[in-house]
């Protein structure tokens, strides 16, 4: 469980750098776009406008020469004394008149709205004027000399004038349509602004959130490396810690051994030689008899002696009898030496398991029962055994002054650990300061079947 | 005519002392050795000996198991323990297989006659030494529990019950020497076991091994 949700925590991290670093440049990119864009339609539209303006500025200025020169085109008509000039003057005139006409028509075709009124006023005056004109042009000379001033003073300057005073209307329209074109394109460009601006706002500011989480994230990892290495250099430690002790203590085991052997049953053995020597030198039958009583009383000595040995190292009850016997061997034995009272709840069925398992319960029962005898001034000890399907529970309870787990890591719990450890098995310990103890355990028996075959295989000490 | 004895040790030295030991006796003869559990049940099958004497800790099937198959096959055999063990376990298990004796191998040599004797006439014999070490065991245990001696609840006739059936003898041997029904002794034998809170034979020889009553 705690490996999935490890492996899944990095894969969410990654997909959440992926992305946020992805929309990231993803906005970037659409903001750099975007922007581009709108500039190019900005500058577009403000060249477009300018264009405009100045043709129609333009067109206005033609117009007005136009009106102008055709003033003095029909000063120089009516001044002309013959008629030939005054043909000259009129084709002048006409070339003008279409000069105007393609000049409105050119400026019609991109009209403001707010042109349309005096642009068409002012097309109904040309028209007007050139019709004027145009009549002005069949006079004979006469009528020419005859009405040249009137015409000239009271018809063509104030038409003129007319004219361009509407001209100057609508070039002053155009100016306010200019005006207004780049208040419109200052209006492009604020808003191209506003929006560069949050663009820039929101990358920035989802920049900062995604820098600020993948240095939490970092900083997150790196202390759980820290804090995994630390731990693993501790466990190594408490390994290492663990053997040596292991190590010692297998040591000392040794020794006492061999100082059991040396001591007890070498001297027994040394007497015992002596004996049958004193025996041999003997010449009474009764001293004889003497020196043989002690040597059998030696025997019987050494006998017990190597018997206690061989069940301290591993109890024969075990291989002959299996687990149950064992553990009721081992309760007497312990209630005989020490005091204390061990119950043994045990099904028959306890003994039917594998050799492995009957061992490692046993020596875990075993440590417990010795350790509540020798640390916890416990009464009474409970120890359970119980079978079940694909599995074998045990227990050992004591009514003792308990301990702190959190302190107290004896070889002998290690010890137990990692024998049920090697089964497959967990092992609990609840202890608390004055309320008592309890090892408890669990081992599978799943491959149950396969062993039983070589359940019957075991070897039998010297008895 | 002798005791035919079969002997089962794993031990050359323990068989031939033994063997030494039987040999002496004018009413005894060893009819064969074996070295190991199965062996002794197949010669016991082979021989059919009057007693066989049997180690517990032995190789290919211990001396319990053999006892128990010996036993199965021919009834009429004896079969005394010989072990190094004086543990209850030890001694109860033995007498559930059927054993009539249990000795300790560090048992006086005339025990050793005297349990192939018993066994042969068909009554249990038990070393001084485990009745002692397990009448200690017992009453510690007792001290230690707290119990009342459950021995108090038996009426003088049901003692005497006890003790016979505990020495081996049949039903019907105790109603001929008590010279009462066989239907009074069942009864007695039942009333013995409830008070005593027993639920075999070999149970309540142990219990009478405890107590003293026998050895």
């Amino acid at each position: 469980m705690r490996e999935a949700r490890g492996a899944a925590r990095p894969r969410a991290a990654s997909l959440v750098l992926w992305l946020g670093f992805g929309g990231l440049l993803l906005g970037i990119l659409a903001a750099a776009i975007g922007t581009l864009t709108a500039l190019d339609r900005v500058s577009g539209e403000e060249t477009r406008t300018g264009k405009t303006f100045l043709e129609r500025v333009g067109a206005l200025d033609q117009l007005r020469a136009q009106i102008y020169l055709s003033g003095t085109y029909v000063r120089d008509l009516l001044l002309s004394p013959d008629s030939s000039g005054a043909a000259a003057q009129g084709a002048r005139l006409e070339t003008l008149e279409t000069g105007t006409r393609k000049v409105l028509d050119t400026y019609a075709r991109s009209l403001d709205p707010a042109e349309r009124q005096p642009f068409a006023t002012l097309r109904a005056e040309i028209e007007d004027y050139w019709g004027v004109l145009n009549r002005m042009e069949t006079w004979s000379p006469e009528q020419r000399n005859r009405q040249r001033d009137h015409f000239f003073y009271d018809e063509l300057v104030p038409r003129r004038t007319a004219m361009l005073q509407i001209a100057d209307r609508i070039a002053l329209v155009n100016e306010r349509g200019l005006a207004r074109a780049e208040e419109s394109i200052e209006g492009s460009a604020s808003s191209l602004r506003r929006t560069l601006q949050l663009t820039f706002g929101v990358t920035l500011a989802g920049g900062l959130l995604l820098t600020l989480l993948t240095i939490g994230h970092t900083v997150r990892l790196e202390r759980e490396l820290e804090r995994r290495l630390a731990e693993n250099s501790r466990a190594r430690a408490d390994l290492e810690e663990l053997s040596a002790r292991l190590v010692r203590a297998q040591e000392n085991e040794r020794r006492t051994l061999a100082r059991e052997l040396h001591d007890e049953v070498g001297q027994s053995l040394s007497a015992m030689l002596m004996e049958t020597e004193n025996a041999e030198c003997a010449e009474e039958p009764e001293e004889i008899r003497e020196h043989l009583a002690a040597v059998k009383g030696l025997a019987e000595k050494t006998m017990n002696e190597v018997r206690d040995l061989a069940l301290l190292l591993r109890p024969s009850m075990l291989d002959d009898f299996g687990l149950v016997p064992a553990l009721n061997w081992h309760a007497r034995e312990t209630g005989k030496r020490t005091g204390l009272n061990v119950l043994v709840r045990a099904d028959g069925e306890a003994d039917d398991l594998p050799e492995e398992h009957k061992t490692c319960i046993y020596r875990l029962v075993q440590e417990a029962v010795n350790n509540s005898a020798r640390h916890s001034s416990a009464r009474t000890v409970e120890v359970v055994v119980e079978r079940q399907d694909s599995r074998v529970l045990f227990s050992v309870r004591d009514d003792g002054c308990g301990f702190d787990t959190r302190f107290v890591r004896g070889l002998g719990l290690l010890g137990m650990e990692e024998r049920v450890r090697r089964l497959g098995g967990q092992l609990r310990l609840d202890s608390k300061l004055g309320r008592g103890t309890l090892i408890a355990a669990e081992l599978p028996l799943t491959d149950l079947g396969e062993r039983n075959g070589n359940r019957n295989g075991h070897s039998h000490p010297a008895g | 005519m002798a005791i035919r004895i079969l002997l089962a040790d794993d031990h050359t030295v323990v068989r031939d002392g033994l063997r030494a030991l039987v040999e002496k006796q004018p009413d005894m003869a060893v009819v064969a050795e074996a070295s190991d559990g199965r062996d002794s049940v197949r010669l016991a099958g082979e021989h059919a000996p009057d007693v066989v004497v049997m180690d517990i800790a032995m190789p290919n099937m211990n001396g319990i198991e053999a006892t128990r198959r010996i036993l199965a096959a021919n009834p009429r055999t004896a079969v005394v323990i010989l072990s190094m063990h004086h543990d209850e376990s030890y001694v109860l298990r033995s007498l559930k297989a059927g054993a009539k004796g249990y000795l300790l191998k560090d048992s006086l040599r005339s025990d050793m006659v005297e349990a192939i004797r018993a066994a042969a006439q068909g009554r249990s014999y038990f070393t001084r030494k485990v009745s002692r070490i397990l009448q200690e065991d017992y009453v510690r245990e007792m001290e230690r529990r707290g119990v009342d001696d459950t021995y108090e609840l038996l009426t003088d006739r049901e003692r005497e019950i006890l003790q016979l059936v505990a020495e081996g003898r049949t039903n019907k041997d105790v109603a001929a020497l008590l010279n009462v029904s066989l239907t009074t002794v069942e009864t007695h034998r039942t009333h013995i076991l409830q008070k005593l809170d027993l639920h075999s034979v070999p149970e309540l020889i142990l219990y009478a091994v405890r107590k003293g009553i026998i050895s």
